[in-house]
């Protein structure tokens, strides 16, 4: 391949795709003649015409909602299709290695649902809170609206990331192995308000958050948490919650597994004791190696993987490259991130890219001269309470191999001589 | 903006007048909005649908006993049961289980894991059957409940149970589970030089696995549950109809057991051969005659119907042999 064909790749239309269909217009014949000159040389000195510089583009209105360019058709959620037995109790996955920043795009929000996505009318949606309140209210969405609203950017993680790695590494795919996490922000009413509003009572210690979903998903939550930060969101990124995402209202929950941030809420319910549904004892309970195990393990700890390079995106050549990644905690703010070409004998500080918010994922940077040999990429991010992100040597000494949930270990990327990326896992 | 000449107020009235001026116009937050309804008693009543795992309150007037559960659960349940996972790497069986969750294979069911009671019936009423949430009434949740338990010899086949029966069932790992991890349990220290000695790849499976979906591999196909049955019944045979049908030959146990020792059982296994595979995936084992046959539906659908096994086809079923295997098993998946 030589440089020209490297700059201009034929998919792309590039000169002679430009000449054919500029003839059959009186301004591209008109244009065609003052061309040869310039094509007749073996390379173009000047940069190619593009196209959309000879004919008008499509109007401003051609798509009153706008979708990406088909050149980007290829940056989708996708799923593991035996993962699950059937395709709406299940999960899809974020494509992190198509993404830059922080923000995740709507439409490629990682989606869990347990009863598949329910379609709900928000004129026919009501919110309760009921059990030991003072003063049990309802609410339609048009009044939930009428509060006073905050906006905040917040991760979101499914404890089940990484879940298929405790034994070994399986998955030859960054989305795969990390993409159950998204980051948006989250416009509501903070559920301190409503509470107020319903007056729960002294001596309810725990509240039931329930989803309109065919799964009534059901979660309890401590009160302390649900004074603390929790928010009742109707927006994502700006505009109305995706169905997927809980439309037309959900719980945000910052920093804790994504399945207590209760989608399409319909019920919160205050009272003295946990409730222990079927999904915190049964299920999201991380099993460890003497029988017991973890319940209600709710803050994601601290965790960060490389984006860039990965086994979507092999190297593109020797020299300078630019490894970039994602970090988050969900206790607060993420502080450092070391990154190691070594399977971390050695490790180096990556540069945090602004902003850095707390329970958010930050993007950090890091300068690598690769010089065509093999290599073991990994990050190790640090948060601000001092929680240094575990190996997964270390995490399995403490939960053995059968937690499946809340794996936050650093991942290994193998860069091999040919520039392939592969998942590996390391002593 | 209103502007204030400096030079004839004095600085002090400046900010007085402002500040009255935010109060009057901006206002504050305040401490009670009251833009939601009272929810009446009958509302909370109708919405008032949980049940309280740890204490049994909520759990409904009404019972059902362990024989009316075997049928529903047959009709209602047994289709998917099995099939139904939450996608964790694991398959959820219902019953069984016991002594597993601290082996290399858990397998974590009612009997084994569930730590209580009144959760399987807040579950069932909430969300299953799957194909039809809420459709059961609460007789009949507590039938099926009580089958599930059952199952699990957790209560006597001859068993009615009602609120204050289920509740007062004490789970055989009600005290496996530790509560509230607000603290690390995992504390690594961030080292930057020399950290060890030398590095190995321990693990480098992902890229010869083959189970990675790719952009052809995932087909609408295999999804599993439909909640209809076979998909070629009986009715579907002509009577006396073609020669290509099933109703040919016999097949034998022993032209099967190859087939499923070298394509299945290298990983479904007690102790599975195939790299990479330390314990059976989903805990399901095909290394017995008996498990073989207990599982042929499964096969089936997995396999014959859906070519969602063997993942990726890595260990190469032929056609032949799926055509084979579903023959087999449409004849009553015999092993004597």
């Amino acid at each position: 391949m030589n440089h020209d064909e490297q700059h201009n790749p034929p998919k792309k239309i590039g000169r002679l795709g430009f000449l054919a269909k500029g003839a059959t217009t009186i301004a591209g014949a008109a244009l065609a003649s003052a061309v040869p000159a310039a094509a007749a040389g073996e390379t173009n000195p000047f940069a190619p015409r593009s196209p959309g510089m000879d004919e008008l583009g499509e109007t401003v209105i051609a798509h009153p909602y706008g979708m990406p360019i088909k050149y980007e058709a290829s940056v989708i959620r996708r799923n593991v299709p035996f993962l699950t037995a059937t395709e709406e109790s299940s999960v899809s996955f974020t494509p992190l290695q198509d993404l830059d920043g922080i923000i995740t795009p709507n439409g490629l929000c990682f989606v869990r649902d347990h009863g598949g996505t329910p379609i709900i009318d928000p004129a026919e949606h009501r919110l309760m809170i009921d059990g030991l309140v003072d003063r049990p209210l309802v609410f339609t969405m048009d009044e939930l609206k009428r509060y006073p609203s905050e906006s905040h950017i917040h991760f979101t993680e499914c404890p089940a990331n990484g879940g298929m790695e405790w034994r070994g590494a399986q998955l030859q795919s960054l989305q795969f192995t990390h993409g159950m996490v998204h980051c948006c922000e989250w416009t509501g009413v903070k559920l301190s308000v409503l509470m107020k509003e319903a007056g729960v009572k002294p001596q309810a210690k725990w509240m039931l958050a329930e989803g309109a979903d065919a799964a009534a998903m059901t979660r309890s939550i401590p009160v302390w948490k649900a004074l603390d930060d929790v928010m009742v969101v109707w927006s994502q990124n700006g505009e109305r919650l995706r169905a997927s995402n809980g439309y037309p209202v959900r719980l945000i929950v910052p920093g804790w597994q994504g399945n207590v941030n209760v989608k399409w809420l319909r019920r919160l319910k205050f009272g003295e004791e946990p409730w222990m549904t079927r999904e915190e004892t049964s299920k999201y309970t991380d099993l460890l190696a003497d029988g017991k195990a973890r319940q209600f393990a709710w803050i994601i700890e601290t965790k960060s993987v490389i984006t860039s390079p990965c086994p979507e995106n092999p190297m593109k050549g020797k020299g300078f490259t630019e490894v970039t990644g994602l970090a988050w905690s969900g206790r607060g703010k993420i502080t450092r991130v070391d990154v190691s070409t070594d399977g971390g004998i050695n490790w180096h500080p990556a540069k945090l890219q602004e902003p850095v918010l707390s329970k958010c994922l930050t993007r950090f940077r890091f300068p690598w001269e690769w010089h065509g040999t093999s290599a073991l990429l990994q990050s190790r991010a640090v948060d601000e309470t001092g929680y240094v992100q575990p190996t997964l040597t270390q995490l399995r000494a403490v939960r053995g191999t059968n937690a499946i949930y809340n794996d936050n270990a650093i991942q290994t990327w193998h860069v091999n001589p040919d520039g392939k990326v592969d998942n590996v896992q390391v002593s | 903006m209103f502007k204030f000449p400096k030079a004839t107020i004095p600085l002090l009235l400046v900010v007085a007048l402002a500040g009255a001026f935010v109060i009057a116009d901006a206002q504050s937050y305040p401490s009670h909005y009251g833009f939601g309804k009272p929810a009446t008693v009958a509302q909370q009543e109708a919405w008032n649908d949980d049940v309280n795992g740890l204490t049994g309150a909520g759990l409904p007037p009404g019972h059902g006993s362990v024989a009316a559960g075997q049928t529903l659960y047959e009709a209602k349940c047994a289709v998917c049961h099995g099939d139904f996972g939450e996608g964790e790497n694991r398959y959820p069986v219902l019953a069984g289980g016991n002594g597993t969750l601290t082996s290399a294979r858990p397998v974590k069911t009612v009997g084994s894991y569930w730590p209580y009671a009144p959760t399987l019936y807040d579950y069932i009423r909430r969300a299953m059957p799957f194909n039809a949430p809420g459709s059961l009434t609460n007789d009949q949740v507590y039938a099926i409940a009580a089958y599930v338990l059952n199952l699990n010899n957790l209560v006597p086949a001859n068993a009615v149970l009602d609120a204050k029966t289920l509740a007062a069932i004490k789970m055989p790992n009600r005290n496996g589970f530790i509560n509230e991890h607000l603290k690390p349990d995992v504390h690594a220290v961030a080292c930057m030089t020399n950290c060890k000695k030398s590095v190995t790849i321990t693990s480098d499976l992902a890229r010869t696995l083959g189970i990675t979906p790719n952009e052809t591999g995932s087909t609408p196909d295999e999804r599993i549950i439909t909640g209809s049955g076979p998909a070629a019944g009986p009715s579907a045979a002509p009577a006396g109809g073609s020669a290509k049908h099933v109703a040919s030959a016999p097949v034998a146990f022993s032209q099967i057991a190859p087939i499923v020792a070298q394509r299945c059982a290298v990983c479904h296994a007690a102790h599975p051969t195939e790299a990479g595979f330390s314990a059976a995936p989903m805990g399901i084992m095909l290394d017995t005659p008996a498990r073989i046959a207990a599982l042929a539906s499964k096969i089936k659908q997995q396999a014959v119907t859906s070519h969602r096994m063997p993942i990726g086809n890595m260990t190469g079923m032929t056609d032949k042999e799926r055509a084979l295997l579903g023959k087999w098993i449409d004849q009553g998946a015999k092993i004597h």
